[in-house]
């Protein structure tokens, strides 16, 4: 029985939907007055708040790992897509490599996030090329979000700009497969 | 691939004074405001110049790209003023980056702004404080976004349209 699209866009952001909603009960909020982050810099970076930074860090770690899975899945159901979607899914490796370069500096691993002893879903994705990447469209847009809405309580700022860069990254993932003519089809 | 000459995009606003909020009265050339609303600036006075020259089917590509700079502007200028800064105008003309001799030369254009301001943008970021970083996190996306969909016009290669750290040296 063919998946109705509403179902194909559950199944495709469930992983990093996990991740979103880990990410609402994780860390403060810090606030400030002025325009520039000189003064809060000098709270902030010390070793305890950049310790801070290894739960976002495994969050987005889950979420990219679950983008790597659904660009794999997604070449399984669609091949004619696969050289296209290729170099997309390398950047997602990349993501993951350098997310764990900063959970290494930290002591920290991505298997100790909170969520995972809940396995995750495995991606289904449909046959139809048209529906498939409009599934990886949704997923891109879910993970660069979740990035997104964690900057503020974020101790280091080169895991902010990282992070911006991949919520960029992610972004131009899902405007490329969504502009596509005909997609793949 | 190295970034793009900026000579087009050296407008940076300086003096930038904001009373109140912080502890110096005035903010020089390195502040992040000051540099991202100078790059807005030129991208918004260079659209003018370019997207008549582009090809036909980028053009409506260019209009929505112009007014997402005009509102990147707006948005930093409505920031700093509440600030009570004072933030520095536009200048009358800026240069071109590249030559505009024909309409692929337009889209080389375009795409040489949009590179430009993905690295203003990323650099912002980590020097903004917390509760603006989301802010600048989505400037660099959309112009990240904006860039993408240029490269893609002139490419139609997704891979060589995007990057996996847009605004970095090189990407």
């Amino acid at each position: 029985m063919p998946l109705h699209d509403d179902d194909v866009l559950r199944a495709a952001v469930a992983g990093v939907g996990v991740a979103v909603l880990a990410a609402c009960t994780g860390g403060s909020r810090p606030s400030g007055n002025g325009l520039r982050g000189d003064r809060f810099r000098k709270v902030t970076g010390t070793p305890f708040a950049r310790a801070a930074d290894a739960n976002p860090l495994r969050r987005w770690h889950e979420a990219e790992t679950g983008l790597v899975a659904l660009y794999e899945a997604t070449t399984r159901a669609v091949p004619t897509a696969a050289r296209m979607l290729a170099p997309l899914r390398e950047h997602h490796v990349a993501h993951l490599a350098a997310i764990g370069e900063k959970l290494a500096a930290l002591g920290a691993s991505p298997s100790a996030s909170a969520s995972a002893s809940s396995p995750s879903p495995t991606p289904t994705v449909p046959a139809d090329a048209t529906a498939a990447l409009k599934a990886l469209a949704a997923a891109e847009t879910a993970a660069a979000a979740l990035v997104v809405s964690e900057l503020s309580m974020l101790g280091d700022p080169k895991v902010v700009v990282l992070a911006a860069e991949i919520s960029a990254s992610n972004a131009q993932h899902a405007a490329l497969l969504l502009a596509l003519p005909g997609r793949a089809s | 691939m190295t970034r793009p000459t900026r000579r087009a995009l050296l407008a940076l606003p300086v003096g930038l004074a904001v009373a109140g909020a912080l502890p110096t009265p005035a903010l020089a050339h390195g502040d992040p405001f000051a540099n991202v609303l100078g790059e807005e600036h030129a991208a918004v006075y260079l659209y003018g110049i370019v997207t008549p020259r582009l090809p036909a089917a980028v053009k409506p590509l260019a209009r929505e790209i112009y007014d997402m700079h005009r509102e990147h502007r707006d948005t930093i200028l409505g920031l700093i003023t509440a600030a009570r800064g004072a933030p520095s105008p536009a200048r009358p003309a800026y240069e071109l980056p590249l030559p505009l001799d024909n309409p692929g030369g337009a889209l080389a254009v375009a795409i040489a702004i949009e590179n430009a301001l993905t690295a203003h943008w990323r650099d912002a970021v980590g020097e903004v404080e917390p509760k603006n970083r989301e802010l600048f996190a989505r400037g660099l996306s959309d112009v990240s976004v904006a860039l993408a969909k240029l490269r893609y016009a002139s490419t139609r290669d997704l891979g060589r349209s995007s990057s996996a750290f847009p605004g970095r040296s090189g990407s």
